[in-house]
């Protein structure tokens, strides 16, 4: 049984650098697992 | 007088051709083969085994009669009668065993012996229960000076992701779940203890930081295109 003082905290957060200005990129993220990869997310562009 | 008997003639007999026998004994062996898969060696139909997340789906459709069948869990290694945990009894149709672990091997004994349909009995396995793959997530972005931040919800089961950009993979990093403990107040002092884990070109990198703004363990990702590191 947790503790009411114990949190889980789980960072999905990313930031991807490098890339050109006035550029259009997108972006999806997809989970993974032992079994294989998850449908991917919505596009962010 | 000589008695002269008249032979029938004797039917010629034609030899196959070396290539016709090869192609029957070829035909035979393959009959044989799948005969032997249909109904095992013992003449007992086969129990059909489908693992899945957490759980295998046994099924014994060829079995004759309508007894009650016994589905049995047995070690890896048992003999052949020996052991076992019965997690079914009395079923007549496929059976879920449920609850299992993931990545584990399982081995079943299948029984029909009820009366007046003779015993029978058969094996099925290694059957291992592997995770459902992962669930769907929603993303947001936001740009900035030749970046983008990423950002997106849980996605259930998966213990890593994967980025996209412009459709090809861009990387993958783990992201174990940063665990901290709320604070205990130590001289006035709110104490966080949190530890991080991701994939650094393959290589697992785990360390402990907290997010001085927020007091929260704090993971990033940034990199260029094609040489993404984690940090």
């Amino acid at each position: 049984m947790a503790r009411e003082d114990e949190h889980r905290h789980t960072n999905l957060s990313a930031t991807v650098t490098g890339l050109t200005n006035n550029t259009s990129y997108n972006f999806n993220v997809a989970g993974v697992n032992t079994t294989g990869t998850g449908p991917q997310s919505n596009t962010v562009p | 007088m000589s008695g002269s008997s008249r032979q029938p003639p004797t039917p010629a007999v034609r030899s196959p051709s070396p290539s016709r026998t090869a192609a029957w004994t070829t035909l035979t062996s393959l009959v044989s083969k799948f005969q032997r898969r249909r109904i095992g060696r013992s003449g007992i139909p086969v129990v059909t085994g489908t693992a899945q997340n957490a759980q295998n789906t046994l099924a014994w459709p060829g079995v004759s009669g309508t007894a009650p069948i016994t589905y049995k869990r047995v070690p890896r290694h048992h003999r052949r009668g020996e052991g076992g945990t019965a997690f079914a009894t009395n079923v007549t149709s496929a059976y879920i065993n449920s609850g299992l672990t993931n990545g584990t091997p399982y081995y079943y004994r299948c029984r029909q012996s009820t009366p007046p349909v003779p015993l029978t009995s058969t094996e099925v396995g290694p059957l291992t229960p592997q995770p459902a793959l992962p669930g769907a997530t929603t993303l947001s972005g936001s740009a900035g000076n030749t970046s983008v931040s990423l950002s997106w919800t849980t996605s259930s089961g998966a213990t890593s992701y994967n980025i996209y950009q412009n459709g090809a993979l861009k990387t993958n990093v783990t992201f174990a779940v940063d665990e901290y403990h709320r604070p205990r107040q130590r001289h006035g002092l709110q104490l966080y203890r949190c530890r991080c884990q991701h994939h650094r070109h393959g290589a697992a990198v785990e360390h402990s930081h907290l997010d001085p703004a927020t007091g929260l363990p704090r993971a990033t990702l940034s990199g260029s295109p094609g040489n993404t590191s984690a940090h």
